[in-house]
């Protein structure tokens, strides 16, 4: 299967102050992967991330996004091109209903098409199960259906790229197993790019991962290979995961 | 769109048309004014109620429009219709300068530079006062106000006139908060980083909304001079920034009909106050602590929030 590369990064790195958060990363993802991004707190998954889509500028390194060279585009301009970025934390518009929350989310590509903006928050609401509370305000909702509604409105925009910080944080478990199938569904007409701290999500989901580590890509592989890599355990993994 | 919202909004306009023939002549003509005053604070309401920029120098805007009518009837001797055109301009021309040098600061910097640029145009009207009679100001003479063939001198034609432009921003003003640009904006006021990172260029709605509050601000502002017949340097004071945002804090920020109950429900107050007492703007103070108190997002906020959740 010779994708095409999707997003590329080329010696990326952010530095506050003498911190180096992300420090010379090369990165490629091809078209219709689902990829899981992980390692410890810390090691820069958000601030690269962060950096792929705009919201923070790097201080050196390139981007490139559907071969074309995007460092110096702004987040919006990226966004409009195919990539949609859900928060760690979660952000949605609290005092608006979750309808018009993904609404806000289609509406870019489908401003002038009230049938399509309409057929499409719907589709993006049955796909998280939120239909029943379409007309609730935002912040009427529990934590785990507000992460679902983050995905969402990743979900309404149609990306190219999806990417997810840490979706199931905070999730129960039977909420966990939903997302999983959500993300089986998603994944077949879009790349993911997955921040993600539950190990069981990662093997199951993940094609392949990418293990961060102080900055710096440490590892990367499918799932088997990440598992028994010695530096990957060291890092992040810990010693039970080792023996277990 | 929901019939209720349309029935609504017609309805006040509809009920401000029939009240011109039952009114007694005196609340006629604060009617007329509160009309107009709301249109001001409608413009108002758009960038501080809808986007959340707070401005504390809209007297600019509404000067703008006042003495870009007002100096092209005295000094260029436009007729009345030419001269409005030339205030709603230098409404949208100042809104467009202001919006593209003060949006690149947010919050409290932004309310500064607002209130500074209002400053610099209130001291830049006296300091040029031989070409705009300074703090005097100018009256304008009854043979020059007449629009189309209409005096606007005349109470009932000014009425009307007053009523026109009231029904006209508060259209508008439905129609933009439906549409896809609207909802961006009142997306902006909720969570502006969240809005970008939907892929909206913020920083191009915030500099429409600037732009659009200004240039309703500036009509206002002409519509006054026009109407009412004199331009003045206190319409660019201070207060005047500082009214449209009490009446739509008071009458609900971010509702349509907020700013005109807001408008109104001052208007009164200080009226009735003063009737009873010299110190009225003690009563003014007070009743507007006990709002903010007990009401803290206005009249038609409350309403919403308690009983009518489809008011847009």
């Amino acid at each position: 299967m010779a994708a095409v590369t999707l997003i590329e990064t080329r010696a990326l790195s952010r530095h506050f102050g003498g911190i180096r958060a992300v420090d010379g990363v090369n990165f490629a993802l091809p078209e219709g992967e689902l990829r899981a991004l992980i390692g410890p707190n810390g090691a820069g998954k958000t601030t690269f991330v962060s950096l792929l889509c705009g919201r923070i500028a790097p201080s050196g390194g390139q981007v490139c996004f559907l071969g074309q060279d995007v460092t110096t585009l702004p987040a919006h301009r990226r966004i409009g091109m195919g990539m949609a970025y859900t928060f760690q934390i979660t952000s949605v518009f609290g005092n608006l209903t979750v309808q018009e929350n993904i609404a806000l989310a289609v509406q870019r590509r489908r401003a002038g098409n009230g049938r399509a903006l309409e057929s499409e928050t719907r589709a993006a609401l049955a796909q998280v199960g939120l239909t029943d509370r379409a007309e609730q305000p935002a912040r009427a909702l529990s934590y785990g259906h507000q992460r679902l509604l983050e995905i969402a409105m990743g979900l309404g925009q149609r990306p190219r790229l999806l990417i997810l910080d840490e979706p199931t944080q905070g999730l129960s478990d039977g909420e966990v197993a939903a997302f999983i199938a959500l993300m089986r569904e998603v994944a077949r007409q879009t790349t993911i790019l997955l921040i993600e701290h539950n190990m069981d999500v990662v093997m199951t989901l993940a094609e392949r991962i990418t293990v961060m580590d102080a900055g710096r890509i440490i590892a990367e592989g499918p799932p088997d290979e990440i598992r028994a890599d010695a530096r990957v355990q060291e890092a992040y993994l810990g010693k039970q995961h080792a023996e277990g | 769109m929901t019939q209720r919202i349309l029935a609504l909004h017609l309805g006040l306009i509809g009920l401000l048309f029939v009240l011109q023939f039952v009114l007694p002549p005196y609340h006629h003509d604060n009617i007329a004014r509160i009309m107009v005053m709301a249109a001001y604070a409608m413009g108002y309401n758009l960038m501080f109620g809808y986007t959340g920029l707070l401005s504390l120098g809209h007297a600019m805007f509404f000067a703008a429009g006042m003495y870009g009518m007002g100096l092209s009837m005295q000094h260029a001797g436009f007729a009345a219709e030419a001269a409005l055109a030339v205030g709603i301009t230098a409404g949208f021309g100042l809104a467009l300068g202001v919006g593209l040098l003060a949006l690149r600061t947010t919050g409290v910097a932004f309310m500064i530079v607002t209130l500074m640029f209002a400053q610099a145009l209130f001291l830049a009207i006296l300091y040029f006062g031989p070409f705009t009679r300074g703090d005097e100001g100018f009256v304008i003479p009854l043979s020059a106000r007449i629009f189309a063939g209409l005096r606007l001198s005349d109470p009932t034609i000014r009425y009307f006139a007053a009523l026109a432009l009231f029904a006209l921003v508060l259209l508008a003003m439905l129609w933009l908060i439906r549409h896809p640009v609207g909802r961006v904006l009142i997306a902006i006021r909720e969570n502006e980083e969240r809005t970008r990172m939907l892929g909206y260029d913020t920083w191009r709605h915030k500099l429409f909304a600037v732009t659009a509050s200004g240039t309703i601000s500036g009509t206002a502002g002409a519509v006054y001079g026009l109407l009412f017949g004199y331009v003045g340097a206190s319409f660019a004071e201070v207060p005047y920034s500082i009214f449209p945002l009490l009446w739509v804090l008071l009458g609900g920020a971010g509702t349509l009909v907020g700013p005109f109950i807001g408008t109104l429900f001052m208007f009164y107050l200080i009226d009735l106050a003063s009737g009873v007492t010299d110190a009225y703007m003690l009563v003014v103070g007070v009743a507007l602590l006990l709002l903010t108190l007990f009401a803290p997002r206005g009249i038609m906020g409350m309403l919403r929030e308690r009983w009518l959740p489809w008011l847009p």
